[in-house]
């Protein structure tokens, strides 16, 4: 079913629109959580929150693109989810993860411009849209849909070791670029 | 800011970039491994125009500013001392390689020595436009200590840069020789050349020994430099140089490596 017969559902409020969802993006939004969670029923669970969230946010949203939105919202879910059971159980590979991203972060923001997600994520894009598409790609694929080292160095054909390369200067060039920014405000 | 907080974050970046990631693979064996030969692997890591780059020289004739080198085994090719005019970016994908594979894939000499001579120089094989033409830079090195190959210490070498030298250019994957200068002190690693280190172009053929006896395979692994008490390499490429603050640290990794080699 095309996505924007699945929102037509959503905003007819007919049920069928969860099922049409789960049947086109059960798996996809089952891989996100996966990969943040690392537990199966975790991940299960979330999704269900993850159809719910939906089913609240349309209407009155109108996604202009679906897995975008679903994708966004299991990421949310599952970094709540993992919040709580980080306490009890800690997660190597989601900590490696995080702790990579530590390194983006420039150095002298100001509590307003760490407030300004919005702000941010738009720096981010604008990163990344200078990128080639390899690179961005690989850098989404690791920090937004969450693939583990060894999951990119398949999809891009590549060894381990130029996957943490690449993702390496990646990671340098946007707290510099992070940094630049912050300072022209 | 933390991490967690960031990854959050990058949940909102543009929906079209999610897309493209969403399906974006490369197909298994698609990826050359070696982009080129030995040869063309230097002549490949810088000065090839990106979509929109452009170079304005210019245009000399030899006598005219532009010293002509001798290129007694080439054809079909010129090369002049020359100064590029204007910036440009360019662009080439490095091959990849583990800190291992860096000292042992490639059959590299390894010394320490001092730059004493810097010249650029454009290169010229006759059917490229203004925009085409290609620059690269000549270092003469007094070497000083030899770690591998078959230079000695005393010895003055010339090793050929895959970019000009000292000007405000940015060329991709050029960072670390970009910044040597006369009187820089550094460890090199370039590749000696031999007859089959041929750079062609059309039906031109430039033996990269007639330029200088050695090579840099790319702009940025294969030197380290010391400068204002600082190193300066690819420290992307050389993890276990972390927190290495010079050109000894450097040594003793070239130890370690040439030991278990």
């Amino acid at each position: 079913m095309e996505d924007q017969e699945i929102i037509r559902l959503f905003w007819a409020r007919t049920e069928q629109a969860i099922q049409e969802t789960d049947l086109k993006y059960g798996k996809f939004c089952s891989g996100i959580a996966l990969r943040i969670l690392k537990d199966r029923q975790d991940a299960e669970e979330c999704v269900d929150d993850v159809y719910l969230a939906a089913w609240k946010k349309i209407p009155p949203a109108k996604p202009d693109c679906l897995p975008a939105f679903l994708g966004r919202i299991t990421r949310n879910i599952a970094l709540d989810c993992y919040d709580k059971k980080r306490a009890k159980k800690r997660e190597h590979g989601t900590l490696v993860l995080l702790s990579e991203l530590e390194e983006c972060i420039p150095s002298g923001m100001t509590p307003e411009e760490e407030a300004d997600a919005n702000q941010t994520a738009r720096w981010i894009s604008s990163f990344l849209s200078e990128q080639t598409a390899e690179k961005r790609c690989m850098f989404l694929r690791r920090y937004w849909y969450g693939d583990s080292i060894a999951e990119l160095a398949e999809r891009f054909d590549s060894s381990e070791e130029r996957v943490k390369s690449v993702l390496f200067r990646l990671r340098k060039s946007l707290k510099k670029y992070l940094e630049k920014e912050g300072v022209a405000i | 800011m933390t991490g967690r907080q960031l990854f959050s974050i990058m949940g909102e970046v543009e929906d079209s970039m999610i897309q493209e990631a969403e399906t974006y693979r490369i197909l298994k064996g698609s990826r050359k491994k070696k982009i080129m030969g030995k040869a063309l692997i230097g002549a490949a890591a810088c000065a090839l125009l990106a979509a929109g780059g452009w170079l304005a020289f210019r245009a000399l004739g030899a006598g005219e500013n532009g010293n002509s080198l001798d290129l007694p085994n080439s054809h079909n090719v010129a090369a002049y001392y020359a100064e590029p005019e204007s910036g440009n970016t360019a662009m080439a994908d490095l091959p990849w390689f583990t800190e291992e594979e860096l000292f042992h894939g490639e059959n590299t000499d390894i010394f320490r020595g001092k730059v004493t001579s810097l010249k650029n120089i454009r290169v010229e094989f006759g059917e490229e436009t203004l925009e085409e033409l290609q620059y690269r830079a000549v270092a003469e090195i007094q070497v000083d200590k030899v770690y591998r190959g078959s230079c000695t210490p005393g010895q003055t070498v010339k090793v050929l840069l895959p970019c000009p030298a000292g000007l405000a250019l940015w060329i991709e994957d050029t960072k670390t020789v970009s910044q040597m200068e006369e009187g820089t002190e550094g460890i090199f690693m370039p590749v000696r050349y031999d007859e089959t280190d041929v750079w062609k172009e059309g039906d031109g053929a430039l033996q990269l020994s007639d330029l200088a006896e050695y090579g840099f395979l790319d702009g940025e692994r294969y030197a380290f430099l010391e400068k204002e008490g600082k190193l300066i390499y690819a420290d992307w490429a050389y993890p276990s140089l972390e927190s290495s603050s010079g050109l000894e640290d450097v040594e003793a990794l070239i130890a370690r490596q040439l030991a278990e080699g």
